[in-house]
């Protein structure tokens, strides 16, 4: 279970505690050149995409790009590795299994509510 | 959709061994959050993460590291080019900070203080928060007294970000993105202190009350001990990004191809968000966009915990600087 999920009450404070170190503002600083990097490749990859006859760029979905950016910025800050989702296309199929993985345990969440909910009304009634 | 979240684990699972694996070899030869979580204990019990928690942590770290900023920075550029006002302020803020036009002065240490781009950032968590919904609470045994109201055992309770954030007790008038209303007006400097508080939103009060009572009331990263614990490290994130691009580039709203003219629902789902979703889920919210998106002045989102979205499509201009970027000196230290 992810410290996200953990519901014991001293477990988590413990739990989360362990992970504080890692995102004091000390430790963010430490990153400060890997953030600048990624978000270096995004403006460079915008300012090649300007179209040839004019001054302004290809339009861009931001939901999509943004996506990757953060995507490679967590990739380089979390785990030491650079994913290239905004350089290369192998890796953009995390993102979507992100989405489909949360809606996932969303959705069964929500009916376990749903079922305690519908619980509690026999236990009254 | 069960598939694809075991497949997802089993991604972060082996992102997380290779990491572990470089640790071993050289230890401490990269800083980054990683390192952190392998070395550390907490102070009291001396507790370490095990393996297979942290290949857990893992999972949650890139679903809550990636997915929730990148959100707010699309969020943020769609309510920039629907408010050419506030976009105005924000590049006068933003190209200050390097008049020369050099980027060696836009670190994230710098940025991070620039005072009217966090405004805009958390208005834009405001009105679209990257957890909508309700963090879910089971009320437990003898019941709770919520405002007022009896709250028996057993019931779940919860309080959507999306909806106190349009409570107009806190939000006077909340449909309207108004970066000012977190900056009081005795507190600030800079040119948005001129900024009306407003002829057009009189309502909209900026003193140190109005502005203690909007954070009081702003969720978007939760509250007290189960709070965001990324939060100031997406605050780095999103005013590095978005000062960054707005320093560089002019954007606006992408032109039709055909009439020139601005695509008015720049969120329109024709350029689509394909590959971020499966097929079906995308011809599924296909309809369901076309059907519920009447706000458009709104970034709007499918609840679905985190939440879908698409656009907006926009393009950019590059700048003509002064000085030519080069190389950033803080990326010598890689």
């Amino acid at each position: 279970m992810s410290l996200h999920a953990e519901i014991d009450r001293s477990i988590h404070a413990s739990r989360r505690k362990v992970m504080e170190p890692a995102f004091t503002d000390k430790s963010i600083r430490a990153s400060e050149a890997l953030l600048v990097r990624n978000v270096q490749t995004f403006v460079d990859l915008i300012a090649k995409s300007r179209k040839s006859d004019e001054d302004w760029s290809e339009a861009f979905n931001l939901s999509q790009w943004s996506t990757y950016l953060n995507y490679d910025i967590m990739g380089d800050l979390v785990f030491g590795r650079q994913f290239q989702a905004m350089t290369s296309e192998t890796n953009r199929f995390v993102p979507r299994l992100i989405m489909n993985s949360t809606a996932f345990i969303y959705t069964v969440c929500l009916s376990r509510i749903s079922l305690s909910a519908h619980g509690e009304r026999h236990d009254g009634g | 959709m069960a598939k694809d979240d075991r497949k997802f684990f089993q991604y972060a699972k082996n992102v997380l061994e290779e990491r572990v694996a470089a640790e071993e070899k050289k230890p401490g030869a990269r800083t980054d959050i990683m390192h952190h979580l392998l070395h550390a204990k907490d102070p009291t019990t001396g507790n370490a993460f095990s393996r297979e928690q942290l290949g857990i942590e893992s999972g949650l770290l890139i679903a809550a590291g990636a997915d929730t900023t990148s959100l707010t920075l699309a969020a943020a550029l769609f309510y920039l080019v629907h408010n050419p006002r506030v976009m105005r302020i924000l590049v006068k803020e933003i190209r200050s900070a390097s008049p020369s036009g050099s980027t060696d002065l836009l670190s994230p240490s710098k940025l991070i203080g620039l005072p009217y781009l966090r405004a805009v950032i958390d208005e834009t968590l405001r009105l679209s928060p990257p957890v909508p919904s309700h963090l879910p609470r089971e009320v437990l045994k003898g019941g709770i007294m919520i405002d007022g109201t009896f709250i028996p055992k057993g019931t779940i309770v919860g309080v959507p970000a999306y909806a106190i954030h349009r409570n107009p007790e806190y939000f006077p008038e909340p449909e309207k993105f108004y970066p000012e209303r977190w900056l009081a007006i005795d507190s600030d400097s800079g040119d948005f202190d001129n900024a009306p508080p407003s002829p057009t939103s009189p309502d909209i009060l900026r003193t140190r009350q109005s502005v203690s009572l909007a954070r009081q009331a702003f969720v978007a990263f939760s509250q007290g001990s189960r709070g965001c614990i990324g939060r100031q490290l997406a605050y780095y994130e999103l005013h590095t990004a978005l000062a960054h691009l707005l320093f560089r580039f002019d954007v606006r709203l992408a032109r039709d191809s055909r009439t020139a003219k601005p695509m008015k629902d720049s969120t329109g789902w024709r350029d689509g968000l394909g590959d971020l979703l499966d097929p079906k889920g995308a011809e599924d919210s296909r309809m369901a966009w076309r059907e519920e998106r009447k706000r458009e002045e709104e970034f709007q989102l499918f609840d679905r915990f985190l939440a879908v979205r698409n656009g907006p499509m926009v393009e950019f201009r590059e700048r003509e600087l002064i000085v030519k970027t080069t190389r950033v000196p803080w990326e010598l230290r890689l």
